[in-house]
């Protein structure tokens, strides 16, 4: 259910990310919104459940762009491991902090994505776009998938000593000696 | 008393006709050149006043055109300036128009007159990456799109089709660092490979750039030249414009950058070549 949450969020993000582009003098910046929900993602799932959510965020990311596959996978799985590997030293829950980071993982994913198409004060400034949005993006995240958890998660009864002294009565009503 | 003045004035009359005579014999003619001491006389008396007569006068009237009679110029004036600004509002906003129909909705006739069979196509998309430099269009192999296919605007050419979907493609931008295109210097003819932006090139800072590769030793290129696709790679038709020479501070030595001729950043639709039909004058042969 955590996988679909992101992979719905991923598509409807996906939308803005691909539809607008701005030039600002000679460089180009975009909202980059799924590098950043793969970063999000590293602060938030667990290993397994984050490992594909992240493979399915890559495919959707590829399935529009002509940097190959298994590069936008690699990368993506690069920054969401080292995330988890330093999850003890980097977690906050200050979106401040987590937007620097945000920034940070950006630039290194950029930076590996790069290729021969290396322009620093791009990635720079892409990077800067992604750790500015983080901001309001984690907060939105953060509710919305409390909510979904919320709606979507098995309901456990709350059950008392009472209730489970009255069920092993109960049972042991049926048992046969 | 009455016949003696008469015959005053008529003495008088004789006098004076007699006085004319004697002056008239004098000289041959009735204009005189030098003039004689009652004329001074006369005149030393009625020129100034003359003078100062017309000097008023003169006055008066100047001081009317330029002044007074002013005021109604200066309305006039006004309405013709309102007028002119009216006009040239008008013009500037049919100017407007033109340039926005053109950019905004280029007619297929445009480039079918050139001899190029293609279709039309919106700019939806760009690739996800803001470092990679391609575009998605509204068309792909259902309208008849296929790989490798040139894709121009009316400013010169965008780029190739590289991927293509039912109803969408994707298109390399000629400033990606993937591309290239054998071009031809519209001046001095000499020929080159042009290749998008990216650090090999020196072009790290101008991701929307392109430069030349493969030139020939001792050929001159000028900054500002036009660079139009030469056709003999097959794949592009000839004598598109790609973009004009430009010399860069940061540039390398012998580096030669090329500012593309479209504008990508109000890219909103394209044409994509599908079929050329050029006339056997416009075929080039390698």
């Amino acid at each position: 259910m955590k996988v679909v949450f992101f992979l719905l969020w991923a598509l409807i993000l996906l939308f803005f990310q691909v539809g607008f582009r701005f030039q600002l003098g000679n460089f180009v910046v975009n909202f980059d919104f799924l590098t950043t929900m793969v970063i999000y993602v590293g602060f938030t799932l667990p290993l397994f459940s984050g490992l594909i959510t992240v493979l399915g965020v890559s495919i959707l990311m590829s399935a529009f762009s002509i940097i190959p596959q298994e590069m936008i996978i690699l990368v993506n799985l690069i920054i969401f491991v080292s995330i988890r590997f330093l999850i003890e030293q980097i977690y906050s829950e200050a979106y401040l902090t987590k937007s620097i980071w945000v920034f940070l993982f950006s630039l290194l994913s950029l930076y590996l994505r790069s290729e021969d198409r290396i322009n620093l004060l791009s990635i720079f400034s892409q990077a800067l776009v992604n750790g500015i949005l983080s901001f309001p993006l984690f907060i939105v995240w953060d509710k919305t998938f409390f909510i979904w958890l919320k709606i979507l998660s098995i309901k456990r009864a709350d059950l008392t000593g009472a209730d489970f002294f009255q069920a092993k009565n109960t049972h042991r009503r049926f048992v046969k000696w | 008393m009455f016949f003696k003045k008469r015959v005053f004035l008529a003495l008088l009359l004789g006098v004076l006709f007699l006085f004319f005579l004697s002056q008239k014999n004098k000289h041959s003619s009735l204009i005189s050149l030098q003039a004689g001491w009652v004329d001074r006389a006369a005149m030393s008396l009625i020129a100034p006043v003359l003078n100062s007569v017309n000097r008023l006068w003169f006055f008066t009237k100047d001081t009317w055109n330029h002044y007074i009679a002013l005021v109604k110029i200066n309305r006039e004036n006004q309405l013709f300036h309102d007028k002119l600004k009216t006009q040239e509002l008008y013009i500037l906003s049919l100017e407007e128009k033109l340039k926005v129909q053109r950019q905004a909705q280029p007619k297929e006739s445009q480039f079918t007159s050139l001899g190029y069979e293609g279709i039309m196509a919106r700019v939806i998309g760009y690739d996800p990456f803001s470092q990679v430099q391609a575009i998605m269009i509204s068309v792909g192999s259902k309208n008849g799109v296929g790989l490798d296919q040139p894709v121009i605007t009316s400013d010169g050419l965008v780029g190739r089709v590289i991927r293509v979907y039912g109803h969408s493609s994707q298109v390399l931008l000629v400033v990606d660092n993937h591309f290239a295109v054998d071009v031809i210097d519209h001046e001095t003819r000499v020929r080159g490979l042009l290749v998008g932006s990216g650090t090999k090139a020196g072009l790290g800072s101008l991701p929307l750039m392109s430069h030349l590769e493969f030139l020939g030793l001792g050929q001159s290129m000028y900054e500002g030249d036009l660079l139009v696709t030469s056709g003999l790679n097959g794949v592009y038709p000839p004598s598109i414009p790609v973009g004009n020479l430009v010399r860069l501070k940061s540039s390398k030595e012998n580096q030669l950058a090329v500012l593309p001729s479209v504008d990508f950043s109000t890219l909103s639709h394209v044409f994509v070549i599908t079929k050329m039909n050029l006339n056997e004058k416009n075929k080039v042969t390698p």
